[in-house]
């Protein structure tokens, strides 16, 4: 059974910040030291609830949600990047949940995630302009110059057999 | 000039004998397809939760002979219920292309048939399914009520009776 003072002791190398709030384990950390903070968590928090992120204007905030299934315990782990071009390491070879969560922030916000498998858009489509849930994101209200995409039999045989 | 089962089993009496009657082929033709539409589902969202109504004990589609496909090689109409994406429209054309003619859509919600609410600020709906298929009934409501698409069901079925049934299978 791991306390919370004893998970921010031990892992007081890789935050930068922690609080209790709500019966929830907040802790707070950077691009460079959020691999070694993760890979400390994975033994005890087993079960990847969430990850996603929030444009603040300034800044992009990466977010991760993770749940101790055995201690029935939640930790918060955030971080900040810079809106354009941000990297970080992936979490989806700690915790294979994160996978598409990742391909999610990537297709939504444009944050890269280093070492990812296959870091391809999820939601939106090849070709897609943009990343749209940034707040610069200009919305096209026109639909007049809009066509439908057409596709080979080829290609769609080919993007069904794809793993 | 609609005819009903009632009206035949009553004819049928009259003639001697029982077993014959006279009719335009145009008429039994349409009857039969106003009796069995058979939809291929394009559920999408939570117009879909009100087709699925339409279909489920209380509203009942059976008892007109609406029961739906999952392939649109067997199908009649496509009931386009929720919102279509740019992402999703491609496969909506090609399932479309794959019906056997006649063939007709159904619009059904605010979605399919415009956009809705999604009109505005939206980065990835289509502003009506009609951009990516021809449309020959569009249902209001959001999501619309059972009674609603039952209706345009069998408005539908009524425009059945205009068309010459003979042409629309030599295309």
């Amino acid at each position: 059974m791991t306390t919370f003072a004893q998970l921010t002791h031990d892992q007081r190398a890789h935050l930068t910040g922690s609080e209790e709030a709500g019966g929830v384990w907040c802790l707070t950390t950077d691009p460079r030291k959020v691999r070694a903070l993760l890979e400390g968590l994975r033994p005890a928090f087993d079960y990847p609830e969430d990850l996603t992120c929030i444009d603040t204007g300034g800044e992009l905030r990466v977010f991760c949600r993770l749940w101790s299934t055995a201690q029935r315990q939640a930790v918060h782990v955030s971080l900040t990047i810079p809106r354009s071009r941000g990297h970080l390491p992936t979490a989806s070879d700690l915790w294979r949940g994160y996978e598409w969560q990742e391909r999610e922030v990537f297709d939504l916000f444009g944050v890269q995630f280093d070492g990812h498998p296959d870091l391809r858009r999820i939601l939106t489509w090849e070709g897609f302009p943009g990343h749209p849930l940034l707040k610069d994101f200009v919305v096209d209200n026109d639909d007049s110059s809009w066509e439908i995409p057409e596709q080979t039999d080829q290609e769609i045989i080919d993007l069904l057999s794809r793993e | 000039m609609g005819v009903t089962g009632d009206q035949i089993a009553a004819a049928c009496d009259k003639v001697p004998g029982g077993g014959y009657i006279l009719a335009r082929l145009d008429d039994v033709l349409n009857w039969a397809r106003e009796s069995s539409q058979w939809p291929v589902t394009f559920g999408l969202a939570c117009c879909a939760i009100e087709m699925m109504a339409t279909g489920a004990a209380h509203y009942d589609q059976d008892r007109l002979g609406i029961i739906y496909r999952a392939t649109p090689r067997q199908a009649d109409l496509m009931i386009v219920s929720g919102t279509v994406t740019k992402k999703m429209a491609p496969v909506l054309r090609r399932l479309y292309e794959q019906m056997p003619e006649p063939k007709y859509v159904i619009a059904m919600g605010n979605c399919a048939s415009g956009g809705g609410p999604y009109y505005y600020d939206s980065y990835n709906t289509v502003r009506g399914v009609d951009l990516v298929v021809p449309v020959d009934i569009y249902i209001s409501g959001c999501p619309p009520r059972p009674e609603q698409l039952l209706d345009a069901l069998i408005a539908l079925g009524q425009s059945y009776k205009k068309e010459h049934a003979l042409k629309l299978a030599r295309g």
